[in-house]
């Protein structure tokens, strides 16, 4: 094992490696914050340049650009409420309002940190444990997976800013949304009336820029004031010292997002999407001040942050040790590994364990490198936030589009993006929280195939496995917990 | 009626229709989005009920502040949605240049602000999207139009 560590670690210090390292960094970092195109998009755009690299190099080039997307993704979600990726959403529901209080240099100091050191340790973390993780990713079956899901989609109420029933009417809202589109257990599709387009079902990043940004650059237009609305300094070098420091402060936040980047991510299935909003409702949860989440909480951008990175480790447990892909860019990976003529499975950390260390130690570098590289842009980049809103509008509006459209080159995005912008101006004003709906859209077809896979599997009591009861367990303190603790301060006082 | 309580009333009805659709769906693919769709259709109610009995609140702003803000969403609102026909007849390379030359020089910024930041914007976007990703922006109907015609010649 140690020989296999130094040849994988030796394989990323080669000046090659490093070169390719860095050029990954640099395109995974302008794509992470052009909103539209994900890591995905990108891992796609670049498979063809890895054909004939050296099987280490490519997949260190590969897996360094994928990684380091969703660091440069804080930027827009902080600063414009343009989430660069759809993981990155979770990042605006603080990030922003820390924006307009003119706190825009600290909540990037602090976001972009959380995500450049979570990484860094959930790589770390993936590569010491490997032997003891796959065995743990064999325990997750089908049951396990949608009571994850189920876990994320109960924190909905935790996650709604005031009203619970607001933000579980949210969440129910963005799962109906899920459901739109063909069903692969039966072949219907459903809710589409006939049209090709919504046939494929509603797609994610529309959604986003719609409930997200849309609203956002519309306020920004109606009022012409800057983005930062308490400003009363531009931000210093010190405001993103200030924010790295948060990160330290909140060390428990920063540590139990990443051990929750990391389980979901080993879950095979469960997606990226879903470890931030876990990471952030469990922030929320266990803040002695809830309340302050939603209006510009540092732990807010801190938790979804750490969360993003913290899964990739995890998401390459069960790519390598059974050839089944976390996430939807790992089953690009999964591609790259047999073009490059490696078959991921049961032996490979057997065979190839030194490869496995390349990918861990790719990581590592990719995120030292994007962190540095996007907190030395910090306290320029703030300054856009004090651009009046009447020119920074059509610059937005023409990322919100482009990004609408980048993504499968469809005019029917475009469209889609302004009616979910109409819909989430409606729900920012009438006080429903945006989150959930997201949050409901990216799980409901999940939930529903683990659902049937389940009943299918175990019958209508697949939740009897040791796991599945601890995860209940979680699932029914977390959601009872506030009940708890009014009970407990009734009866002291 | 309140236009929040209007707006619950319009998820309701959707929620009612969903209902509806899904009892034309085979068993399989309705099972789960009944589990969905019905609570939520009961939280809905339950909302509807709430927002009815809650009393109107104390206007914070007046009346003319209101109007005045009013009417400045239906302006921007207009000009946001200005940009999808734009787009749909000429593309996002005439499209974004045109539209914020536009919006700035109507929002009284100066000649040159306007001329400069449209020509940035729209060379930016050639440049990262056409050139950097090779990414074939939609051209507009007109656009292509032009193209067919001078082809022809």
């Amino acid at each position: 094992m140690l020989e296999a560590i130094v040849q994988g670690i030796g394989a990323v210090l080669l000046p090659s490696t490093l070169l390719l390292i860095f050029v990954a960094v640099v395109l995974g970092t302008i794509v992470g914050i052009l909103p539209g195109i994900g890591g995905m998009a990108l891992l796609a755009m670049l498979l063809p340049f890895s054909y004939g690299m050296d099987p280490a190099q490519g997949l260190a080039f590969l897996m360094a650009a994928n990684a380091v997307c969703h660091v440069g993704g804080a930027i827009t979600s902080i600063l414009l409420a343009i989430p660069g990726d759809p993981p990155n959403a979770a990042t605006i529901v603080d990030g922003f309002p820390m924006t307009q209080q003119g706190r825009g240099g600290r909540a990037l100091g602090a976001g972009l940190f959380a995500a450049g050191l979570g990484g860094i340790v959930g790589a770390i973390f993936l590569g010491l444990t490997m032997p003891v993780l796959r065995p743990l990713a064999l325990l997750f079956g089908s049951p396990e997976v949608f009571l994850i899901i189920f876990m994320a989609l109960i924190f909905i109420g935790v996650l709604g800013r005031g009203s619970m029933v607001k933000g579980l009417i949210s969440g129910g809202i963005g799962l109906f949304l899920a459901f739109v589109g063909y069903q692969s257990l039966t072949g219907v599709a459903r809710f589409s009336f006939g049209s090709l387009y919504l046939v494929d079902g509603i797609r994610l990043i529309p959604v986003v820029l719609g409930l997200f940004a849309i609203p956002e650059a519309l306020e920004l237009m109606t009022t012409g004031a800057p983005i930062a609305k308490d400003f009363k300094s531009v931000a210093t070098k010190g405001d993103v010292i200030e924010g790295i420091k948060d990160v330290f402060r909140h060390w428990l936040v920063f540590l139990r997002s990443t051990v929750i980047g990391l389980i979901v991510g080993v879950a095979p299935g469960a997606g990226a999407e879903t470890a931030p909003w876990i990471a952030y409702g469990d922030a929320k949860q266990a803040s002695k001040h809830p309340e302050r989440f939603g209006n510009g909480a540092v732990e807010g951008v801190i938790a979804p942050q750490v969360a993003c990175t913290s899964v990739k480790g995890g998401d390459l447990v069960p790519t390598l040790s059974f050839g089944v892909p976390g996430s939807s860019s790992m089953a690009i990976l999964l591609g790259a590994f047999l073009i490059l003529g490696l078959v991921p499975g049961p032996m490979f950390l057997k065979e190839h364990a030194d490869i496995a260390f390349t990918l861990v130690g790719a990581m590592v570098v990719g995120f030292v490198l994007t962190t540095a590289f996007c907190l030395s842009f910090a306290v320029p980049l703030v300054k856009i936030a004090l651009i009046p809103g009447h020119i920074l509008g059509p610059i937005i509006l023409a990322f919100i589009f482009l990004g609408a459209y980048g993504t499968d080159s469809s005019m029917m995005d475009v469209v889609m993006t302004f009616v979910f912008g109409a819909l989430g101006y409606a729900m920012k004003t009438f006080d429903y929280p945006r989150p959930p709906l997201l949050l409901g859209l990216v799980l409901g077809k999940l939930a529903e195939t683990y659902f049937y896979i389940s009943i299918q599997a175990y019958g209508w009591l697949f939740f009897t496995s040791p796991i599945s009861i601890i995860l209940l367990s979680i699932t029914i303190l977390t959601v009872s917990l506030p009940g708890i603790k009014y009970v407990v301060r009734k009866i002291r006082e | 009626m309140k236009p929040a309580t209007a707006f619950t009333i319009g998820l309701l009805a959707l929620m009612v229709g969903a209902i509806f659709f899904l009892s034309t769906y085979p068993f399989q693919a309705s099972l789960f989005p009944y589990l969905i769709c019905l609570p939520v259709t009961v939280l809905l109610i339950i909302q509807v009920v709430r927002e009815f009995r809650e009393k109107s609140s104390s206007q914070a702003t007046s009346a003319s502040e209101a109007r005045v803000r009013l009417r400045q969403l239906m302006v921007e609102g207009g000009w946001l949605l200005a940009f999808l026909p734009l787009l749909y007849l000429v593309g996002f390379l005439v499209t974004v240049p045109a539209y914020t030359f536009l919006y700035l020089k109507l929002h009284n910024r100066s000649w040159s602000l306007a001329i400069s930041l449209s020509l940035v914007l729209g060379a930016a976007i050639y440049t990262f999207f056409v050139i950097g990703l090779k990414m074939p922006l939609y051209e507009g109907i007109v656009v292509r139009w032009l193209i067919k015609i001078l082809r022809g010649w």
